[in-house]
């Protein structure tokens, strides 16, 4: 019950006055919400239970474009003045990549126009579109894997391997918080995560809002390479976990890091353990045999686990099996 | 004995009136040297840390004498979220700040403007602007200074004139 009022103020909250009026008439609370769509002088789309609607002019939700509630300029800079708490100044690098983090790990993008220097985005302005994206854990999902990675008292190098929008992030995210909360049979450890675009932890003020567990630090907005040598050199962990590693200097960062002692989890854009093999820089790291499992999600099904691989490449686990979780309100969900 | 009573007490009338007017320059000086220290204070914090303007009202209103009221008036009102811009909101909180009737009316121009300056630039911008501030408030205060000793004898001797001089007028 908490959850559900902490979600709904939570969004509610950076939303415009006039809308939140009608936004709070038409949901109890915003658990089903999962997309809120501001456009300016186009009507609010709210994505609730994986069906879209428009918000109506006079209440309530409604498929008739004609009836729906039209957001304003003014409206869209009042949203931005809440979500950034009228401190423009301090979302600078957050607007630059198109995002803010809010309280409770929800995430706002904004599209506008983009100001270039040297070829790179230097700033946003008249930001016109806005997705409040509610945010929703899933907890528990990794509990089936949990088994494949664990190796004694330690834990094994793993890579998760999926496309993007698969639940790889979701799935790294329940692990840091399993083998950082440990459980009656396996002791919990210290586990440094570096968050570098805010998906893992969510932090809002330098606090995760986002459950990583109780021995989980966070290094939050920091580049990947530079993060994990940062922690090996500050936090001493015992396992890192980094999401999406592709580039030379997260793959070396990677390589300096096991060759600490340190264990690692990381996720990685692919569609099969072929992939990976042949990817120029990554694929060293596989050949040396470095990751010693191999987590695949399986495309076009977001959340299923489809593989895990050893580090010869062979199969040992092949059930086909959801990510299986309960939401942080306790609904168990796919 | 009366009339020496009565005369005693209308010339300390007259010189607490002039001490009061004293008093009420200094008070300006030391509102202004607070605020100074509070451009200070967000310059620090924005440029450190790029803290948000919230959490630099709540801290300013832990550390500050004179106006304590207006920055906890500030931080509520950006936490809740009522609408209105961060200018709208920083001229309310001047408003019903107590201290505000100490102020000349330039001074409270200058701190409006720093209200319609605050939030809503990029950070670069901001700390220039909080810097041309904390230039021009240096002046002000600077040039109060100046003025105080003079204009604090001014009123101390005007308060024992006009005291004396209706004491003998009523008595």
């Amino acid at each position: 019950m908490d959850m559900e009022k902490d979600i709904t103020g939570q969004v509610l909250q950076i939303l415009p006055v006039a809308i939140r009026k009608r936004v709070a008439e038409v949901f109890r609370d915003l658990l089903d919400v999962q997309e809120i769509r501001l456009r300016t002088g186009r009507p609010l789309i709210i994505l609730y239970g994986r069906c879209e609607y428009f918000l109506g002019i006079n209440g309530g939700l409604t498929h008739n474009i004609k009836k729906a509630y039209y957001v304003s300029a003014s409206e869209l800079r009042e949203a931005l003045d809440y979500i950034s708490n009228y401190s423009r100044y301090a979302f600078e690098e957050e607007l630059r990549q198109g995002y803010i983090t809010i309280q409770g790990g929800h995430r706002v993008g904004v599209a506008g126009k983009i100001l270039l220097e040297n070829g790179r985005v230097k700033n946003m302005g008249n930001i016109s579109f806005m997705n409040i994206r509610v945010a929703h854990q899933m907890l528990g999902c990794s509990e089936k894997v949990m088994p494949y990675i664990r190796n004694g008292s330690s834990i094994y190098n793993t890579l998760v391997i999926s496309p993007p929008r698969c639940g790889k992030t979701t799935l790294l995210r329940d692990m840091i918080r399993i083998l950082s909360n440990g459980d009656s049979d396996n002791r919990g450890f210290t586990v440094g995560v570096v968050d570098e675009r805010s998906e893992l932890g969510a932090c809002y003020r330098g606090c995760p809002q986002n459950d990583l567990g109780c021995r989980s630090d966070v290094l939050d907005g920091c580049p990947k390479a530079e993060g994990m040598m940062m922690l090996v050199r500050s936090m001493s962990p015992e396992i890192i976990a980094v999401d999406e590693i592709g580039s030379n200097k997260d793959v070396s960062a990677v390589d300096y890091v096991m060759n600490c002692g340190i264990r690692v989890i990381a996720t990685v854009h692919g569609l099969d353990m072929d992939e990976i093999r042949n990817k120029p820089v990554l694929g060293s790291l596989v050949k040396e045999h470095a990751f010693k499992r191999y987590i695949l999600l399986e495309v076009g099904k977001i959340g299923k686990i489809s593989r895990v691989f050893d580090e010869r490449g062979s199969v040992i686990y092949n059930q086909d099996c959801f990510m299986q979780g309960s939401t942080d309100n306790g609904v168990r969900s796919a | 004995m009366t009339r020496f009573i009565g005369m005693v007490l209308i010339i300390s009338g007259g010189i607490l009136s002039g001490h009061y007017f004293a008093e009420k320059s200094l008070i300006r000086i030391h509102i202004l040297e607070e605020f100074e220290q509070a451009l200070q204070f967000m310059y620090g914090e924005i440029e450190y840390s790029a803290a948000d303007i919230a959490g630099i009202f709540k801290s300013l209103a832990a550390r500050s004498r004179h106006c304590r009221d207006f920055w906890l008036f500030m931080y509520d009102r950006i936490l809740k979220n009522e609408g209105g811009t961060l200018y709208s909101i920083w001229e309310e909180g001047l408003n019903n700040s107590g201290w505000a009737r100490y102020l000349l009316y330039e001074d409270r121009l200058f701190m409006e403007e720093v209200g319609k300056n605050t939030g809503n630039l990029d950070r670069q911008s901001q700390l220039h602007t909080l810097d041309i501030f904390k230039k021009r408030l240096a002046g002000i205060i600077s040039a109060a200074r100046s003025e105080y000793k003079g204009k604090a004898k001014a009123c101390h001797a005007a308060g024992a004139a006009a005291g004396v001089f209706l004491s003998i007028l009523l008595v």
